[in-house]
């Protein structure tokens, strides 16, 4: 952000400026270059979708270690992975601009770098499956949106290598392909491992257990309706449906219908946790310091928090991600610096 | 306390340094060099003078390595913009293919 | 492993020592360290102005070299003197305050808001000549040969007291003009930004706040200081110089 934000900044005051004042910075009409403004306002934007959905993957992380009862594989590869990502993020924000007029020696550049940055993504998406392998797992709701994180991430970054060849960009760039793409990682992907860590981290934040029958159906309407909305726009764009239109031709009918009762299903999906959270909080059950009996330091503390977050230090003497059988995991007496191992 | 103290003459020299560079970028303006090279005698001259302040002014040589690290990353992302975005400019006359 | 600690309610050591740092040199260095962090993201803001020179320079040899001509390098020449000049007293400023000599730092301090705003009163003048010239592009102030007579079509003939090089047009030449006014705008307000900083610095200097521990607000004050001078370091070539060669 620190590096990327500064650019977009100056970029939008440059073309408020130019509206303004009426000057011609990047209009092609004044001697100005178009291109420009995409390549300063690409530099941004590309970075900023990365910055979106690197968090979403550390909270998936921590789900699916701590709800298949696992460490995560390959600690080290993971955390570099996210490093990766950032850098790698800062180096591709040409691929936006490969049918703008873009010369094809900086495209291919582009798209071979767009190429690689899907590789640590991918060396993530391995780790969490590896974690879950053997493993001991719970479906809690979590854990059902960190599992539809996996797989709705994986079909959106691989459908992003589409949009990264040159030559599969020409047909499907500025069609429903390319929004179906970036939905499946934004809200396939980073609203999952959002939905996924409110439902982890709500006990702690509110006291209060929210309803686990209706979180899981919840969570199932919201898979269900996001696929039904997203899939007819992969087919949709590959058949050559543009986007931003506000008229499309009748071979586009059936799947627009179909997008929209996807859309209705989904919004449904996502109306009830916030229903149920609201309720939660006069008419849930009241939780106690750790809910799903995990050994990491939050839930080794009231539910919500003091307000100095502990009321005595802790003294760690376990590993993180050190899990044991669940039949050990109950806490001996109330928690404190006598804390027996669990 | 720890902290290195910078001595006064060196920033006299330093400020010396500076006038001396920037009169010479004035006198090398007006010289006719052949091609390019008006253009970058003057970003020489004013990357000289840019590194001058950031080492001793700013007091860059004699901070930790993290700073270090700061600055140089602040450089190496503008090279980033600035090569990317120019290469795709300079690369479009090469394969003639109408735009 | 954490090992548990008793955090005392009284501060130990200097009076300005935050709760969460250990010691005032920690103290210093962390703040040094966001001030850069916020440098960081000036280069990339006027990194973004410098890109858009830079290819329109390479665009429109002629249209730039000629209106850069127009520029007077008198004045460029003597700001960016007194900038550097001001650049001196502010690490001065620190230096004194580092050693305890508490006058000389205040003198300082104040030799360099004096020559931050000579800058700025310089650059007034440069503004006000454009404005003469009629060389304001867009129409905020309708001006020839700027006009909206110009945005229909082109004249590729010698305006008001401008000398257009083989090869130049007035829209290209308009284009150099609004990159000046952005990018010396933007550094003008950077350093009236500067000008108010160094305000409070002088104020708070004359009542004994910094001491050779507590100088760190004056350091931060410095990098910005001398970051605004760098990016004029910069800016002066760019823009007053590009096109001297070319005038015999």
């Amino acid at each position: 952000m620190i590096l990327g934000t500064p650019v977009v900044a100056i970029t939008i005051l440059l073309l408020a400026f130019e509206r303004v004042a009426g000057v011609g910075i990047f209009n092609p009409a004044m001697g100005g270059d178009p291109v420009l403004f995409q390549h300063l306002f690409w530099f941004y934007s590309h970075p900023a979708v990365y910055i979106m959905v690197l968090p979403s993957m550390g909270v998936v992380s921590e789900l699916i270690a701590n709800f298949s009862r696992k460490n995560i594989f390959g600690y080290t590869f993971v955390a570099f992975s996210s490093l990766a990502i950032a850098v790698f993020g800062f180096l591709v924000w040409g691929h936006h601009l490969f049918v703008a007029g873009q010369s094809v020696y900086a495209g291919m550049i582009f798209s071979f770098l767009s190429f690689a940055v899907a590789i640590p993504s991918a060396i993530k998406v391995f780790n969490w499956t590896a974690t879950l392998y053997k493993s001991s797992i719970s479906y809690d709701t979590p854990m059902l949106y960190a599992l539809g994180f996996i797989g709705l991430f994986t079909v959106g970054g691989m459908t992003g290598l589409f949009l990264a060849s040159l030559a599969t960009d020409v047909h499907l760039s500025d069609t429903y392909f390319v929004v179906a793409h970036f939905h499946y990682i934004m809200v396939g992907g980073a609203l999952m491992g959002y939905l996924g860590g409110m439902h982890y981290w709500w006990p702690k934040i509110s006291g209060r257990m929210y309803p686990e029958g209706w979180g899981r159906f919840s969570a199932l309407i919201v898979f269900v309706g996001f696929n039904l909305t997203f899939l007819p726009q992969f087919v949709a764009g590959y058949l050559g449906m543009p986007r931003r239109y506000h008229a499309y031709p009748p071979e586009f009918q059936v799947f627009n219908v179909l997008s929209t009762a996807g859309a209705s299903i989904l919004g449904f999906g996502m109306l009830i946790p916030a229903i149920y959270f609201v309720w939660s909080m006069r008419y849930g059950r009241h939780a106690e310091a750790n809910p799903w009996h995990l050994p990491g330091l939050e839930w080794r503390t009231q539910s919500p928090p003091p307000t100095e977050n502990f009321e005595v230090t802790p003294i760690v003497t376990w590993e993180a991600y050190e899990f044991a059988p669940p039949e050990e995991t109950e806490v001996v007496g109330k928690f404190g610096p006598e804390l027996e191992r669990v | 306390m720890s902290e290195h103290i910078v001595p006064v003459r060196i920033y006299v020299m330093i400020f010396l340094a500076l006038l001396v560079g920037t009169a010479l970028t004035v006198v090398a303006a007006y010289i006719d060099f052949p091609w390019q090279f008006n253009a970058i005698v003057a970003m020489t001259i004013a990357v000289g003078k840019a590194t001058l302040v950031v080492l001793y002014f700013m007091h860059v040589r004699y901070s930790t390595r993290l700073i270090w690290v700061i600055v140089a990353s602040a450089m190496f992302w503008m090279a980033l913009l600035f090569s990317f975005t120019l290469a795709d400019y300079f690369s479009r006359d090469w394969l003639s293919i109408g735009y | 492993m954490i090992e548990s600690h008793a955090t005392t309610p009284e501060i130990h050591g200097h009076p300005a020592l935050q709760h969460h740092f250990e010691n005032m040199e920690q103290q210093r260095e962390a703040g040094t360290i966001g001030m850069w962090v916020f440098l960081v993201t000036e280069i990339m803001f006027f990194g973004g102005m410098f890109l858009a020179y830079t290819l329109y320079r390479a665009l429109y040899p002629a249209s730039f070299a000629s209106a850069s001509n127009h520029l007077d390098i008198t004045l460029g020449a003597v700001n960016t003197a007194v900038l550097i000049l001001s650049s001196f007293t502010m690490a001065m400023a620190v230096y004194f305050t580092q050693v305890g000599k508490s006058r000389a730092q205040v003198v300082s301090l104040v030799l360099t808001l004096v020559l931050g705003l000579t800058f700025l009163g310089i650059k007034a003048v440069e503004y006000h000549d454009k404005y003469t010239d009629r060389l304001i592009p867009g129409h905020l102030i309708p001006s020839a040969p700027f006009g909206p007579a110009v945005q229909q079509h082109d004249q590729p003939l010698d305006a008001h007291k401008l000398h257009l090089l083989p090869g130049a047009t007035l829209r290209q030449v308009e284009m150099f003009y609004w990159i000046y006014f952005a990018l010396t705008g933007m550094h003008a307000l950077h350093m009236i930004i500067g000008a108010g900083l160094l305000t409070f610095l002088i104020y708070y200097s004359i009542k004994g706040r910094f001491d050779p521990e507590y100088h760190g607000p004056v350091e931060i004050v410095g990098l910005y200081w001398h970051f605004v001078d760098i990016v004029w370091i910069f800016l002066f070539p760019l823009l007053y110089l590009l096109g001297r060669h070319f005038e015999h």
